[in-house]
């Protein structure tokens, strides 16, 4: 890594620690999530459209009749673990790493420390990799600490009642590990394109995400299961796809005149 | 040694410096004076190497900054208006950042905060600090490099006058140390901070250098101007000065003198108060609008 963007990155790092509100609504809301899906069982109407998702294809979930037998009132909550929280997850990753990445571009832009900046050997390109780079540490450190507490909070419900470990689905595996990346690849380009120019509006805009949690809820109910885990994936694709074709803009309108101006 | 060369910039709509050509040697100050929106930070902008110039050449010690701008930018130190520092990291942090921009070693900053008293203040938060204070940790870190070329953008603006003093002595003592020193203004009376240095004016006005003059030349022209005294007893200054039969009045807490030569009468007035105990808090020439300067300027150009 070019020495100055190691030092520009390590500032981020002293801001971060000195402001760690962000980071940490981001590992409370995590966790929170995880423990919600764990302990409180969801409303009959939920627990309904669930049991009946699991048990059109259990397979898909690693379980078979035996293991939804011992599970019991637990199948549920199990169920959502596996297919739910990623999706929970990747938005709460997103939005964690776009927040950061945006306010610390407009905060640069509200104390006038770029201009600073670019007074000293560093160029613009070094000042966009390095807050790139501090946000990928964030979001990948969040999307460790998710996938490690949902995966232990299955297991323990798991174990807990079947007395067996279970093993991870390839669809798990899938989700767990590819959505919430894919969301987050989304976050970069967005939060610099919408820090570069500041404003509120498309700052708020660009938490449009918020929404698709609920609108994959509204589809869940009227697709399979195995529509339901397709559908997500396709999603995760298309983020990657669309985080691309953002970058390619951003770079266009990556220049020092955006950071100076007001 | 700073030499600028029709030097055009702008943010995209237009230059607003066309052509600034100017030249400043070692141990030399040379003053920017303009109205606002005259473009002196645009000027300064693209002398730092932070605006891109749409002609011209900047040349830092014989570097050109827009060839070679990591070699020149580490021969250049910036002040700009306001301190522009990051509030939520401490003073030493602050530093710190621009030391390993700048590859400074870690030492340089314990001696940068003593130089500029900032040494109790280390682990505070910039944000924490008062105005002058961070306007004296931005001075450090302009100055953290030991650059060549010491830019100033307004750096009077909003001091508190012990703040102000502090600053001026900086700016002399970089002078000996053989910068060039480069200082924007937008207020006349500010120049005669600096008189006895070696000092040029560049006036600016809607992006073109207009005039260029020895301090000297153009504080000869503010004779004729009252001086302004802020002193610790009003009163006994109005009784001393009457006595010694000045046009002297008082204006709120201050003592208006009218003088015929600003800078032959003025040595003499202090010297008159201070022997019959009046405190001298400040002295300068009554301020005449930077457009009355201009014009001044063209009647004596014809």
């Amino acid at each position: 890594m070019k020495a100055s963007v190691k030092v520009l990155v390590e500032k981020e790092l002293w801001t971060l620690r000195e402001n760690p509100s962000q980071m940490l609504l981001g590992l409370g809301l995590i966790l929170f999530v995880t423990l919600m899906s764990s302990l409180v069982p969801p409303t009959p109407q939920g627990s309904y459209a669930a049991r009946h998702q699991i048990l059109s294809n259990p397979a898909l979930f690693g379980l078979n009749d035996r293991l939804i037998h011992l599970l019991g009132d637990w199948t549920v909550r199990f169920g959502l673990l596996v297919a739910q929280n990623p999706l929970t997850f990747g938005i709460l990753i997103y939005l964690t790493t776009y927040s950061y990445v945006t306010n610390s571009f407009v905060s640069e832009r509200i104390n006038k420390t770029m201009e600073v900046l670019f007074a000293a050997p560093v160029s613009e390109t070094d000042v966009v990799a390095s807050k790139m780079i501090t946000g990928a540490i964030l979001g990948v450190f969040l999307f460790f600490l998710s996938f490690l507490a949902n995966t232990l909070a299955i297991e323990f419900i798991f174990h807990h009642c079947t007395e067996l470990w279970w093993t991870p689905t390839r669809e798990y595996l899938l989700l767990m590990a590819f959505f919430p990346p894919a969301f987050l690849s989304l976050a970069f380009p967005l939060a610099l394109i919408i820090g570069m120019r500041g404003s509120k509006f498309l700052m708020a805009s660009g938490t449009f995400v918020i929404f698709v949690p609920i609108v994959l809820l509204i589809m869940a109910s009227q697709v399979s299961v195995e529509g339901y885990f397709r559908l997500i994936f396709w999603i995760a694709i298309a983020s990657v796809l669309l985080a691309v074709l953002v970058t390619l803009a951003a770079r266009k309108m990556v220049n020092r005149l955006a950071f100076i101006t007001n | 040694m700073l030499e600028v060369e029709n030097l055009s910039a702008g943010y995209g709509k237009g230059d607003v410096i066309r052509d600034l050509t100017f030249t400043a040697t070692k141990g030399e100050l040379y003053l920017l004076l303009g109205t606002n929106g005259a473009g002196k930070t645009t000027t300064f902008r693209a002398i730092t190497g932070i605006l891109p110039p749409s002609r011209g050449r900047v040349i830092v010690e014989g570097i050109d900054l827009w060839r070679d701008p990591e070699k020149a930018k580490v021969k250049i130190g910036y002040l700009p208006e306001g301190e522009r520092v990051y509030p939520n990291l401490s003073v030493y942090r602050n530093l710190l950042l621009f030391a390993r921009l700048y590859g400074v070693p870690e030492e340089r900053i314990g001696e940068v905060l003593r130089e500029f008293n900032l040494k109790e203040y280390r682990d505070r938060k910039a944000g924490e600090l008062s105005r002058g204070l961070r306007k004296r940790l931005a001075l450090a870190r302009a100055l953290l490099h030991e650059p060549e070329v010491l830019v100033l953008d307004e750096p009077f603006a909003n001091l508190d006058v012990s703040s102000v003093i502090s600053l001026r002595d900086k700016i002399f003592e970089s002078l000996k140390e053989g910068r060039v020193v480069l200082f924007s203004t937008h207020i006349l009376s500010e120049l005669q901070q600096f008189e006895g240095a070696k000092c040029r004016v560049g006036i600016i006005r809607d992006g073109k250098l207009v005039l260029e003059e020895r301090l000297e030349n153009l504080m000869s022209l503010l004779s004729g101007v009252d001086a302004v005294l802020v002193v610790n007893n009003p009163q006994l200054a109005l009784q001393v000065l009457k006595e010694k039969n000045y046009d002297a009045r008082i204006e709120g807490r201050n003592i208006i003198v009218s003088i015929s030569n600003y800078t032959l009468e003025v040595p003499e007035i202090t010297r008159i108060l201070a022997e019959n105990g009046v405190g001298i808090l400040q002295v300068r020439p009554k301020e005449i609008p930077l457009e009355k300067l201009f014009m001044k300027l063209s009647k004596q150009d014809r």
